[in-house]
């Protein structure tokens, strides 16, 4: 339960977060004249928080419980296949 | 070139192919196979309907306008669907529960089941998509005239063609929505083989853009270093831009309302949702698909202004690079990306709005209008509800494809994107208010929507047909009558902003600061009460624990497929018929009644059981059926049935404490049974001495023989000693038993106590002078008075006084009177030096037929009722007599009286 408890945490956590980082102030401090690999750092910087926040949603999703529904309907289908 | 026909040729293959998938799909759907189609995948693919040809192709054209700007429309639905835990997945669930059609069922069922909320919704929804859908058809009509001009410099093709062909792409998506969209009436809307065709066609776009960045980052552009290093020449912003302002966070909150409010985005991330565990994959997945879809719009844009002639559409990049690189293949496949967004938008657009439009609209008119619905059979229904969603389908393309005609080459369209957007972002503050807050009431949604729904309109959807000229373009200028305080894009002055934000902020401040403010002044009705508690606490429900009239989307029609499920079609029919004949006469006034559903339930239940009737009719019935009347009887059902409860609980601790004070009284009837019995005992002991006595002397005296007239004198005195005893005793049993019964009139009044005393004390005078007892009197005060009764007083303290005498067998006896004040009371002491009283008898001294001296002679002994009716008697004058600890060893007893005022004083 406290692990279910620390993935709500973060499911509210993390949006909130990307929300923050893709708005100005903090998206300013990006949007400068320096280039990495060849990317502008403003460009490269919104990939990585899209990344990032696709990556972080996979991992906390395992964290957070199934809905009763499926279940029940994997059981079904199980029942009603000869 | 490629030729405009062989395009058309290839566009309508491919629509071919759409149509077989959802054919095959359809069938799949329904066999064992149709579990792929259920798979998180085909939902996150479908969702990808989001990214339409306004996305596939207007991206690149926004990058070279616009710089990063593109990049808010996709992030908005990203932090969206980062953050389902606690958004989507109640809306979710709250669909499936609720059996939610529409973002317009949604928000009427929510507040109240209101439908002219839904029609409300229902007429932005329109307003908001029809002008999108003109924008696809453009989108298509551009883009093959692109690819099938000589120049690359096109956009600019004949205009009837233009219309023929938008006429005709209208057309084939109205008959393959049709087609598959309006298949059946099911009970939770969803349509497999679209879904399916729309996943596919997800795949379609991506890879077709992907192929096409692809060729042009590493075809034609030299790696992505080398396009960002031309960046700066060619006029894209891309370092230090400056562009994150109000109109950077305006979009985001605009893409992120869009994903939720879009009648398309609702109809395939709720409606179409199998399972709400779907949302776990499409969480980080669609957010992943986004990505992809936009990795090469930059470089498509730089490329595009760097190498194509100036003047060039940069809309059209996407076609154009690959025209102009004479990759005619790769341009045909972009074509049928652009192709694939834009039918994918129209398709799920039309099927949401039809649904909208038949369902709050045409259904409500049509029950109403006795032509049309009441064709007799229950069939009618159902076909009036296909036929109503056809028709909507039709009208809505319609109206797409006449907004396309009229506007066609006036630019207005190419900003409908984000007016569109804007348009549905209204429906936002309501949906979170249905979602989160409990007291948000219809009216303030009503009044929320509708006034954001015109600030909109008013500054924003108007000035977009300002290039139409006239009136629009002159209140744009100068505002309306030449009020400039009202001018659309500046309302009350704010200047100096961007138009999209200040419609957006004027918009959402008025919706959502309406809907606070009148859901605070206003209060719910019961329906929206329940309606609230089943949206804000969806997760503390669990499913099938609703009632019957919680239901939101069913209507008579639902009624009958359930009953023709079960029953057949003519014994269905009959029920209705025979319904509608008796009850309404019409199907006009058709409203399925409480009555009516119980006795329908009844039908079922003969077929399928009472608890599967139950069931499946507590699927379908609708809270639309049950009016507001009968929820409240309903609710007040409920409260009588607590009140009821709480009655009962009142009463049950009543009959607790009754049964408790019974227990008592039974206990006190048996103790007194106990002492009557006692007492009778007692009595026929005590009765019994003297008789036995009588008898045996007078038994003797019948005899005259043997007996001398001397003994005869001594035994008839004797005799008539037993005699007098028994009547004193009999006279003291009769006396105590009317003290106990309280059957004499008692009257109680100021009596001289001392009077009282002295008159008793001389009554006893010759007992005691006889027995040789000194009577001495103590302390007596002045003529107290007390309320009591003088001759029974006196009764009491002769049967004191002489108890003092008979019992005292000291060498020097006394029996010594006092009488004292304490505080109101009058205490009034007998204290002999007799044996006194042992500890283990003082209790039991008051008792009837006890005595404190057994051991004394037997002539002087008492009947044995004199304390006890000593006792009563004080106790009637509201006095108390007892037994105390005196100063001698002899016993002491103590009479305590009321002293009230001399009746002197009180004259």
């Amino acid at each position: 339960m406290a692990g279910r408890k620390r993935s709500e945490g973060f499911a509210f956590f993390l949006p909130v977060v990307g929300a923050m980082l893709v708005m100005p102030p903090i998206v300013m401090l990006f949007d400068v004249d320096v280039s990495v690999f060849g990317f502008p750092l403003i460009v490269a910087y919104m990939f990585f928080v899209w990344l990032f926040l696709v990556v972080a949603s996979c991992v906390l999703t395992r964290g957070l419980p199934r809905a009763e529904t499926e279940v029940k309907k994997a059981d079904t289908h199980a029942e009603t296949k000869p | 070139m490629i030729s405009a026909n062989l395009v058309i040729l290839i566009a309508v293959g491919y629509v071919v192919l759409l149509f077989a998938l959802a054919y095959f799909s359809e069938r799949w759907a329904e066999g064992d196979r149709g579990h792929f189609l259920r798979s998180p995948l085909v939902y996150t693919l479908a969702i990808s309907v989001y990214c339409t040809s306004w996305t596939f192709y207007g991206a690149v054209g926004s990058a070279a306008r616009s710089g990063l700007e593109f990049f808010a429309i996709y992030l908005g639905p990203t932090l969206v669907f980062v953050g389902w835990w606690f958004g989507l997945r109640k809306l979710v669930r709250i669909g499936r529960n609720q059996r939610i059609t529409s973002v317009a069922d949604l928000i009427s069922s929510r507040f109240g089941k209101s439908n002219r909320l839904a029609v409300l919704v229902t007429l932005i929804a329109v307003i908001g998509t029809t002008p999108y859908i003109a924008l696809q058809l453009k989108a298509i009509t551009t883009s093959l005239s692109v690819i099938s001009s000589d120049s690359i410099l096109a956009g600019v093709g004949d205009r009837t063609d233009d219309n023929r062909l938008a006429l005709g792409v209208a057309a084939g998506m109205a008959l393959f929505t049709i087609l598959f969209g309006t298949r059946n009436v099911d009970a939770k809307e969803q349509h497999h083989g679209v879904v399916a065709a729309i996943a596919f066609e997800a795949i379609v776009k991506l890879v077709a853009l992907m192929a096409v960045g692809i060729f042009v980052v590493f075809g034609i552009g030299g790696g992505f270093s080398e396009i960002f290093s031309r960046a700066e020449s060619v006029g894209v912003n891309v370092y230090d831009n400056g562009g994150f302002g109000t109109r950077w966070v305006t979009i985001l909150v605009l893409s992120a309302a869009a994903i939720i409010c879009l009648p398309r985005q609702f109809q395939i991330t709720v409606v179409e949702n199998s399972d709400e565990n779907h949302l776990r994959t499409a969480s980080w997945l669609f957010p992943l698909y986004l990505l992809g879809m936009s990795v090469f719009t930059l470089p498509i844009a730089i490329v595009g202004l760097n190498l194509l002639p100036a003047g060039t559409d940069p809309d059209m990049f996407v076609l154009t690079l690959p025209l102009a690189h004479d990759q005619e293949l790769l341009a045909l496949f972009a074509f049928i990306g652009g192709f694939s967004s834009a039918t994918s938008m129209i398709i799920i657009a039309s099927i949401a709005l039809s649904i909208m439009v038949s369902n709050h609209i045409v259904m409500p008119i049509a029950l109403r209008t006795p032509w049309i619905a009441d064709s007799g059979d229950g069939q009618g229904v159902t076909n009036l509800l296909l036929n109503s969603r056809r028709v909507s389908i039709c009208a809505v393309l319609a109206l797409g494809f006449l907004y396309f005609w009229l506007t066609n080459g006036s630019g207005a369209l190419a900003r409908i994107g984000l007016i569109s957007f804007s348009g549905v972002a209204q429906f936002l503050p309501s949906i979170i208010a249905a979602l989160y807050w409990r007291d948000a009431t219809s009216k303030g949604a009503g009044v929320g929507l509708f006034v954001g729904f015109a600030v909109w309109a008013y500054t924003l959807f108007l000035p977009s047909f300002v290039e139409t000229g006239g009136i629009v373009a002159q209140w744009v200028e100068n505002g309306p009558y030449g009020i400039s305080f009202l001018r659309p894009e500046a309302l009350f002055g704010l200047e100096g902003i961007d138009p999209l934000v200040h419609s957006v902020f004027w918009s959402l401040l008025a919706n959502a600061g309406l809907l606070v403010l009148v859901s605070l002044s206003t209060s719910q009705s019961a329906l929206e009460r329940i309606q609230s508690t089943l949206f804000v606490d969806a997760f503390r429900r669990l499913p099938g624990t609703e009632t019957r009239f919680m239901r939101s989307s069913a209507a008579a029609n639902d009624l009958f497929f359930v009953a023709q499920r079960v029953l057949g079609a003519e014994r269905a029919t009959a029920i209705f018929d025979d319904y509608l004949k008796r009850e309404v006469g019409s199907r006009a006034q058709f409203e399925p009644t409480p009555d009516f559903i119980a006795h329908l339930e009844k039908e079922l239940a003969g077929s399928i059981g009472a608890a599967s009737a139950h069931v499946m009719l507590s699927q379908v019935v609708s809270g639309d059926n049950i009016s507001l009347q009968e929820v409240m009887q309903i609710a007040d059902e409920t409260q009588q049935v607590i009140e009821y409860s709480q009655q009962l609980e009142q009463k049950s601790e009543e009959l607790k404490q009754t049964a408790e004070k019974l227990q008592d009284a039974n206990e006190k009837l048996r103790e007194l049974d106990q002492e009557k019995d006692d007492f009778l005992s007692q009595v026929s002991h005590e009765v019994r001495t003297p008789m036995t006595s009588i008898r045996s002397f007078s038994e003797i005296l019948l005899d005259p023989e043997g007996v001398t007239s001397e003994q005869r004198a001594r035994f008839l005195s004797t005799i008539h000693t037993e005699s007098l005893r028994l009547t004193l005793l009999l006279d003291e049993i009769l006396d105590l038993s009317a003290l106990e019964r309280g059957e004499k009139t008692w009257v109680n009044e100021p009596v001289d106590v001392t009077k009282v005393l002295q008159r008793a004390a001389l009554v006893c005078d010759p007992l005691a002078k006889s027995s040789g007892i000194k009577m001495r009197s103590l302390a007596i005060a002045d003529a107290p008075f007390a309320d009591a009764n003088g001759d029974r007083l006196c009764q009491v303290f002769i049967n004191l006084i002489s108890n003092a005498i008979k019992y005292n067998d000291s060498q020097n006896p006394y029996v010594e009177l006092s009488m004292k004040r304490v505080g109101k009371r009058l205490q009034i002491e007998f204290q002999d030096n007799g044996p006194g009283i042992a500890l283990k008898d003082r209790k039991r001294v008051f008792n009837k037929f006890s005595r404190g001296h057994r051991g004394v002679s037997n002539a002087q002994t008492g009947s044995g009722l004199g304390l006890a009716i000593s006792s009563q008697i004080v106790g009637h004058m509201n006095g108390k007599l007892d037994l105390v600890r005196g100063n001698g060893e002899g016993a002491c007893f103590r009479v305590t009286l009321n002293l009230v005022p001399s009746p002197e004083i009180s004259d």
